[in-house]
């Protein structure tokens, strides 16, 4: 008898330790739920405002480096400028562990991530084709954004030309300058013309002041008179060009005569 | 006398889950209590982050500090805030040394709530640098 009134006297016990142990399950379970929501990877997280300023880096460095390559630097300088970005942003990120990754495009026409093309067919083209991989992970959140950026600056050249006296031709060339396809404007140009008309040897002699106009919609007539060796000799031009990025494009083309 | 010894018992488990309940509520408080006291900060560095960075959407940002026109950079952030915000500015290069030889600031802090967002900005121009720029804010009082 004394045994059964001891464990009816405890049993409000065992059940009030019960109620604490679902109670301490159901705190558990809701300290997990939140800890797993909080480790999930945000994509194109916005919740980070400093991923949306290292996307803004990675295209200025980009930029810089399509700049630097098209006015005669090294091709490495792209993957070189890439680490240097990455380096500082992965010293200052104090409250986020930041890991970027980044692959310069290699397929055709691209190569390491660069395309230049200054063709004889009129159409020049200087291009940086980079993807990245961002990740961040911080006490807050975690993020993660995948993005590539295409920069090309383009020149489209056009021209015709009639025959004046003698060996003196009257020219005018069309220019088109796009940035990413969208026109853009320029910020100098530099007209040459082959005195012979071919290109064994090339003979470029550079026109003095030619009259620009300027259409405020990335295009531009060019204007100017050409002496070649003779009359019939074929006008062979190329336009060079700096668009507003200081990115320098080249463009050959050969004028029709009209 | 066999039921009231019961419910004896029912009622200390009514209690503990209320004190179980009491516990998961005030549990439940304390994140909410720490987020008031932070929005205003958080506000003023978001506020610096898009202040920074629709300076430098199109160079100009990166452009002033390659020039070392402190002026300049002082009136663009002057004009991006409101009266009402406190700012000081210093510009640093990639080892962290500063480069701004003068204070660009609007006075001194009134607030001794200040939000500081450091912004990593590169160069467009084909001499490459990388600056890091600490902008403080502070609400004036």
């Amino acid at each position: 008898m004394k045994t059964r009134h001891t464990s009816r006297r405890n049993s409000g016990q065992v059940l009030i330790i019960v109620s604490l142990i679902v109670t301490m399950l159901l705190l558990s379970t809701a300290l997990y739920i939140a800890e797993t929501a909080k480790d999930v990877a945000v994509y194109e997280a916005e919740v980070e405002p400093a991923f949306s300023a290292y996307k803004l880096g990675t295209m200025n460095t980009i930029i810089s480096a399509l700049s630097n390559i098209s006015n005669g630097g090294s091709k490495d300088i792209l993957v070189a400028d890439l680490n240097r970005f990455n380096s500082v942003v992965g010293n200052h990120s104090f409250n986020t562990i930041f890991k970027m990754e980044f692959t310069p495009f290699s397929m055709a026409p691209y190569q390491g991530g660069v395309w230049i093309d200054w063709g004889s067919s009129g159409k020049g083209v200087s291009s940086a084709y980079v993807s990245f991989i961002l990740n961040s992970s911080g006490t807050a959140a975690t993020c993660y954004s995948e993005y590539a950026v295409n920069i090309t600056s383009e020149l489209d050249v056009s021209g015709e030309y009639t025959l004046l006296n003698g060996t003196l031709k009257q020219v005018t060339v069309t220019c088109t300058v796009l940035n990413e396809g969208q026109p853009a404007l320029a910020r100098n140009f530099t007209v040459y013309y082959e005195q012979d008309g071919s290109l064994s040897p090339e003979e470029w002699v550079q026109v003095a002041s030619p009259s620009i106009t300027d259409y405020g919609n990335g295009t531009y007539i060019i204007s100017f008179t050409a002496e070649t060796t003779n009359p019939d000799d074929p006008l062979l031009v190329s336009v060079h060009c700096h668009d507003l990025r200081y990115i320098f494009i080249k463009a050959n083309a050969t004028c029709t005569q009209v | 006398m066999r039921l009231l010894k019961d419910n004896r018992g029912q009622i200390r488990i009514i209690e503990a889950f209320f004190a179980s309940i009491l516990l998961l509520s005030s549990l439940t408080l304390i994140p909410a209590t720490q987020n008031n006291s932070n929005d205003s900060t958080d506000l003023l560095a978001s506020t610096a982050h898009n202040v920074l960075m629709s300076l430098d959407s199109n160079g100009y940002l990166t452009s002033l500090v390659s020039n070392q026109s402190w002026i300049n950079l002082k009136s663009s952030i002057q004009s991006s805030l409101s009266p009402m915000v406190w700012f000081n500015l210093t510009v640093f290069d990639e080892n962290m040394t500063c480069i701004n030889d003068v204070p660009i600031c609007s006075g001194s802090a009134v607030s001794d709530r200040i939000a500081a967002v450091d912004y990593v900005c590169a160069s467009t121009s084909s001499n490459y640098a990388v600056y890091i720029i600490r902008l403080q804010l502070a609400l004036v009082d």
